[in-house]
């Protein structure tokens, strides 16, 4: 009897190694034949739209220093106005069309948090302005407040505790 | 003058071209709330080792405007705020010192929301 | 005991009486535009929801594709309808509209494949006289339950496939008409899964399923070898899938040729930066119930195998971890001379 249970579970590993050696064939075939990844061409279109965000950025800085606004008003000005191009871009239906090219170079840049932000609030809008476009709002930019909050909370934390052994605090 | 603009958009593409080759090379697909949430922990590193106020300074906007600016502006915003207050300082400070970008984000997402239509 | 049974032969011929199909604006830009009967000017109107516009496009292709027959809706026995949606709302309801009998299908890109294997066995067993089969997909309302919101900016990547807006609809009777290609038979897909994880490479997932159901049709029809069929048009396996199945055919022994067709390679041109190809229910559905069947009608194709493609995906279990299960039907579609059974 035991012996049986035994061969069982034996001859069940091999069969589970046996698909899993199947698989792993078949993966390195499908990715043999995979369209290959522009990497280049990304690359240059990342560093062009968020070079280019991150200097209209410093325009409207610099504009606001001008102005007289003292610096670290300025730079919060400044990424609210961007957050707002952001936003609008998303709502005219532009915004998607320059992240299909752009990647990381649209998504990066602040403007890029303001798109995960309003993208699901418009799509979601037909389920309600309660259960659709508010509860939907932050299934993409949630993540982000989520982590950006508890990370600044631990390194927050440790520098605390760090300051006060050293009596730096 | 003229080497801010430049700065702002050497560093600022720099930022975007790392996250782009971190995007292409992870083998399974990564949407846009996983690069925002590496960057953003990024930058909170970068700003609790003491490296990214330095950048900061050089690079103005080009250091700002990416979303680890933003992760720069939470760490920096509990430390001030734990100096002031104490420990209650750490839960405070970084929606203190968020508010103005996450109020922006929310208040023109429901507008954008109110008036436009997707496209698709 | 009794042989198990691998290959569908149906004991009369079911005629495909009629066909058409409603697009989204891109398909119309593509290589078939002309073919397809009407095209969306906009993928949504502007105060509606999108699946709104998917439910008006599938109702419109049935009834378009039941004018053409020369059929009202109420000599309908059956309707077999499916999509992309959950609980198949666009199917469901298009059959509220039309008040047949009806099944609703899920087989997600195989839709078409499994309704005309449905609706055609119900048929040519004698249980039915004539009924419709329908399938769609819309990209905006699968682009929100699958991935992300329309507006959100997101590159895809290369092997990704840009889902087709489009319903197609078919009409079969057990009469026939003129000039009209009948169905002889099927293979009923068995689902095959080879551990690929990533939905974007739905190719990949595809291609196993497509070439375990070719592979059991060559093995076991006892009469076709792939050099008399002058068309094998799988579903929606787009440049890289089609590609991994002619590897898996060459691997295997299977004769490949310029036969090995894909409709999700057809409906888009290079220009249009869909990347792989097109997929969806709407993919097949659209391209079969049109283009392919003019093309039978002018008698370029004079014996087809059609081989549905889907990827059973489900966003839940892909974030679990788990890998896509595949599934793909296939469908004997010929032309002329009935051959004694």
């Amino acid at each position: 009897m035991n012996q049986k249970k035994k061969n069982d579970t034996l001859k069940r590993s091999m069969e589970e190694a046996m698909e899993k050696a199947k698989e792993a064939e078949y993966q390195s075939l499908a990715d043999g034949l995979k369209p290959k990844t522009p990497y280049l061409r990304n690359m240059l279109w990342a560093f062009l739209t968020g070079g280019f965000i991150c200097v209209i950025g410093q325009a409207i800085l610099e504009i606001l220093l001008a102005a007289g606004m003292i610096k670290q008003e300025a730079i919060t000005v400044t990424l609210v106005i961007i957050i707002f191009f952001g936003s609008l871009l998303t709502g005219l239906g532009v915004y998607d069309k320059i992240g299909k090219h752009a990647g990381a170079g649209s998504i990066v840049p602040i403007s890029g948090f303001a798109n995960s932000v309003v993208s699901p609030a418009m799509e979601w809008r037909q389920e309600g302005f309660i259960g659709g476009l508010a509860a939907k709002m932050f299934t993409l930019a949630g993540p982000v407040i989520v982590y950006g909050i508890c990370g600044s909370i631990v390194l927050g934390l440790i520098k605390y505790l760090w300051l006060h052994i050293t009596g730096g605090l | 003058m003229l080497m801010h603009f430049v700065w702002a958009f050497l560093i600022g593409g720099l930022i975007c071209v790392i996250a782009q080759i971190a995007m292409d090379t992870t083998p399974f697909f990564v949407s846009s709330s996983h690069v925002l949430v590496v960057v953003i922990l990024f930058g909170e590193l970068l700003s609790f080792l003491g490296l990214y106020q330095p950048l900061a300074d050089f690079a103005g906007m080009g250091a700002s405007v990416p979303l680890c600016g933003f992760g720069h502006t939470l760490v920096q915003g509990v430390e001030t705020a734990f100096r002031e207050k104490g420990l209650l300082g750490i839960l405070t400070g970084g929606f203190t010192a968020g508010a103005a970008g996450l109020a922006a984000a929310v208040l023109f997402g429901y507008l954008v929301a109110l008036i436009f239509r997707p496209k698709g | 005991m009794n042989q198990k049974t691998e290959v569908l032969s149906l004991s009369r011929p079911v005629y495909i009486v009629g066909g058409a199909a409603i697009v989204g604006p891109k398909e119309k830009k593509g290589p078939l535009g002309d073919d397809f009967d009407k095209a969306l000017e906009h993928l949504g109107p502007a105060k509606d929801s999108w699946e709104n516009s998917e439910i008006e496009m599938t109702v419109e292709a049935v009834t378009t594709a039941l004018n053409k027959a020369k059929i009202s809706a109420e000599d309908l026995d059956l309707f077999c309808g499916g999509d992309l949606l959950n609980q198949i709302c666009a199917a469901n309801f298009t059959a509220r509209k039309l008040k047949t009998p009806f099944l609703g299908l899920y087989n997600a890109c195989a839709t078409m494949a499994e309704g005309l294997l449905v609706c055609a066995a119900m048929i040519g067993s004698g249980l039915f006289q004539r009924g419709a089969v329908s399938a769609s997909s819309h990209n905006a309302t699968s682009e929100r339950q699958y991935r992300f919101p329309t507006e959100l900016g997101v590159q895809r990547p290369m092997t990704a496939q840009w889902t087709v807006t489009g319903a197609g609809a078919m009409v079969l009777d057990v009469e026939s008409k003129e000039n009209c290609p009948y169905i002889s038979g099927g293979v009923i897909g068995r689902v095959v899964d080879l551990g690929v994880k990533d939905p974007n490479a739905m190719g990949a997932a595809m291609a196993p399923a497509a070439f375990d159901t070719i592979q059991r049709y060559f093995t076991y029809n006892g009469a076709y070898q792939p050099d008399d069929f002058d068309l094998i048009l799988t579903g929606d396996l787009g440049s890289h899938g089609h590609s991994i199945l002619l590897e898996l055919c060459k691997r295997e022994g299977i004769a490949t040729g310029p036969q090995f067709q894909d409709s999700g390679m057809w409906i888009y041109s290079n220009k249009q930066d869909v990347h792989a190809g097109g997929s969806g229910a709407g993919c097949s559905a659209s391209v079969w119930s049109t283009h392919l069947l003019h093309e039978v009608r002018k008698g370029k194709y004079k014996r087809i195998l059609l081989v549905g493609t889907g990827a059973l995906l489900s966003p839940i279990t892909i974030q679990q971890g788990n890998s896509i299960p595949s599934i793909a039907h296939a469908v004997v579609v010929e032309t002329g001379e009935v051959k004694p059974c």
